[in-house]
């Protein structure tokens, strides 16, 4: 694991996303705060409507009009991310840092051929000519495992199947060499073949470009095989984080632990599951909630947290969780 | 052994392509089900699996003629389904109910849950009025849902929630069989649990038939007793649960199996990631339609489809090479 906390690529304090409603202002994501790494894998997991993708846009500057981002700073590269000009962000996004998304059938332009929208960024970020921008574009076809990049770079999207596309968005993405790449959920959608193959592809990309990954997924089985860190985000928060190792193994707030036994698992069989009651608060409840998010659902809810928001504590090593359970 | 509740005899299942174009010549067909067979038997449930486009939910609708076969038949008890009058039909559609996957689109949001929930009854005409209601408060109860949602509108549940009401509505009739077509895919791990629990618990109190079909083979081999894993519009492999996981001898299972990701670190596998794509549907190979992507193909795949074999007691296998594979184990 690859790791320089002295000096992170990106890190990203005290973010909160208010949506701005006829109801009211209601926070998406609530003062969180996390750091990538240079040449680190880093999952961000929870449960759909948690955050996660919002926090992802924010980052990439896309969230949508009737949201807003408030905090402390995102800092990349010596710039903060919250306090930038549009002109200065269309510097950034696409080319240092960019973006793959779930629908790999929805998010490529169906009226464009492949070649045009993956050269279209090359030529907006570097000062090369079309010919010069069509050989990159087709040696990054390449780099992704597309077979016969050159046709492949006079098709449609809708000439290729699921997988392919995927590997056209990441090519997209790719072929500025950004030093962070963000992705949304890149195997939601595919079959388990074609995903075991797409998470060796980012895995392979990531040793050779020395770039980080923001990895955003709900499937804990992907984040083992592809993340070096994790942070386990539920209804807006970070709740815990930690090493793949520690988060997986030794998981220790009681969401995270209730997640891992929730899931059926292949290599052992029980009659029933362990259920985590309950359901996701909606927003407009979290906003009432004066202690822990995670409170009505726990099993081992305390008085304390109804009424305090839990710190951050850190019990061991690259392991930090926000728990009243482990105030000491 | 038992009678099945349910047989499945190579049925067969082609969508037409052409007929586009005024001068198209070429006819092409999309092979959707290419001679499946299979039995399932009371209390039991069977799980499918298999990616996106071989069949699978293909398979579930035609066995309930919901869309017409091309070709084969599907026995409930003693009836052929596809033989069936109109009448005749629909009574037997008591017996057999479906779950769909996406609980956001198989309920009418104009309806409350007491008419969702008790539209079945109505449709049959079964009870009064007052025996209706009674029912359908039982289910609402039994599926954990509170009974003041009776007069709520979907659109006030979440899906886990949603999926509960859609179960209470496939259970309305009594059926024996209940073909659960994805129904968790669309939930969340820790609803998940709950739906996944919430059907066991059902089964063993109704004494449920399951079909269940799904991609996530975790889901699958929580839930069934056996499984059918098909590929591109057959049944490449199907067997108990423990034998398919302990000795899988299709090359494409054993791929599938190793593809799982699992949420643990110190585990070591070994890992077979294929290699291309799932083959066009419309154009399949003449051999065997996992050809391309095999990493046990011996030059026979290539001309002559296997046929799907018993070479275990209730473990059968579609593939030439099955034998030495089951050797090297």
């Amino acid at each position: 694991m690859k790791q320089s906390h002295t000096d992170p690529l990106l890190s990203c304090t005290d973010l909160s996303i208010v949506f701005n409603t006829h109801e009211g202002c209601f926070s998406a994501v609530r003062h969180v705060d996390f750091e990538i790494g240079h040449g680190e894998i880093v999952g961000l997991v929870g449960e759909s409507g948690c955050g996660k993708s919002l926090t992802a846009l924010s980052i990439m500057g896309l969230l949508p009009e009737t949201a807003s981002a408030h905090g402390n700073a995102i800092h990349f590269e010596g710039k903060d991310l919250l306090n930038i000009n549009e002109r200065a962000y269309q510097q950034i996004r696409g080319n240092r840092i960019s973006m793959i998304f779930q629908e790999p059938m929805t998010s490529l332009n169906p009226v464009f051929k492949v070649g045009f929208q993956v050269r279209e960024a090359l030529l907006l970020h570097q000062k090369i000519d079309k010919t010069e921008a069509q050989t990159q574009a087709i040696s990054m076809l390449k780099d992704v495992g597309i077979p016969a990049p050159e046709q492949a770079y006079n098709a449609y999207p809708h000439e290729l199947s699921g997988g392919m596309r995927q590997r056209v968005m990441i090519a997209m993405a790719m072929c500025c060499n950004p030093k962070l790449l963000i992705a949304d959920e890149p195997t939601t959608a595919l079959d388990v073949t074609i995903q075991a193959q797409i998470i060796e592809l980012i895995k392979g990309l990531v040793c050779t470009r020395n770039m980080s990954v923001l990895f955003i997924t709900h499937d804990l089985g992907v984040v083992a095989e592809i993340c070096d860190r994790v942070i386990v985000m539920y209804a807006g928060n970070i709740l815990e984080e930690g090493s793949v190792e520690n988060i997986l193994e030794h998981p220790l707030h009681p969401y995270t632990q209730g997640l891992l036994k929730a899931i059926p698992q292949i290599d052992n069989q029980l009659d029933y599951l362990h259920i985590i009651p309950g359901s996701v608060p909606a927003l407009k409840d979290l906003k009432d909630m004066t202690g822990c998010c995670f409170e009505p659902r726990c099993t081992n809810a305390m008085d304390i947290c109804r009424q305090e928001i839990p710190g951050a504590h850190t019990p061991r090593d690259n392991h930090h969780v926000n728990c009243h359970l482990y105030n000491r | 052994m038992p009678t099945p509740l349910i047989r499945v005899n190579e049925l067969k299942k082609y969508f037409s392509t052409d007929g586009f174009g005024l001068f198209s010549k070429k006819r092409t067909a999309v092979k959707a089900l290419n001679g499946i067979s299979f039995d399932i038997y009371p209390g039991e449930t069977l799980g499918i699996v298999g990616e996106s486009g071989c069949g699978k939910s293909t398979a579930a609708r035609v066995m309930l003629r919901l869309i017409p076969a091309t070709d084969g038949s599907v026995f409930f008890k003693e009836d052929n389904i596809f033989s069936l009058s109109t009448g005749e039909l629909k009574n037997i559609r008591k017996k057999m109910q479906i779950i769909f996957q996406d609980p956001f689109s198989s309920i009418d949001p104009r309806k409350n849950i007491r008419k969702i929930i008790g539209e079945p009854l109505s449709i049959h005409g079964i009870g009064s009025r007052k025996e209706r209601e009674e029912r359908v408060l039982s289910l609402v109860e039994r599926v954990g849902l509170h009974k003041t949602c009776m007069d709520k509108y979907p659109h006030e549940f979440s899906g886990g929630q949603r999926q509960r009401i859609v179960i209470a509505r496939a259970l309305t009739l009594n059926p024996e069989l209940i073909i659960c077509d994805e129904p968790v895919s669309a939930l969340d791990v820790s609803i998940q649990a709950q739906v996944l629990n919430l059907l066991k618990e059902l089964q063993a109190e109704f004494g449920l038939t399951y079909l269940f079909i799904s991609h996530d083979l975790s889901v699958v081999k929580h839930i069934s007793d056996r499984i059918a894993v098909m590929y591109l519009g057959k049944i490449v492999e199907i067997a108990p649960t423990r034998d398919l996981f302990e000795t899988p001898l299709h090359p494409y299972a054993i791929s599938l199996l190793s593809a799982v990701p699992v949420p643990r670190v110190n585990i070591k596998r070994n890992r077979i990631v294929l290699t291309g794509d799932v083959p066009d549907p419309r154009h399949l190979p003449e051999g065997c339609a996992f050809y391309s992507r095999c990493f046990k193909r011996i030059p026979k795949c290539k001309t002559i489809g296997p046929e799907l074999l018993e070479c275990d007691p209730g473990h059968s296998v579609a593939c030439h090479v099955a034998n030495s594979i089951k050797a090297t184990q």
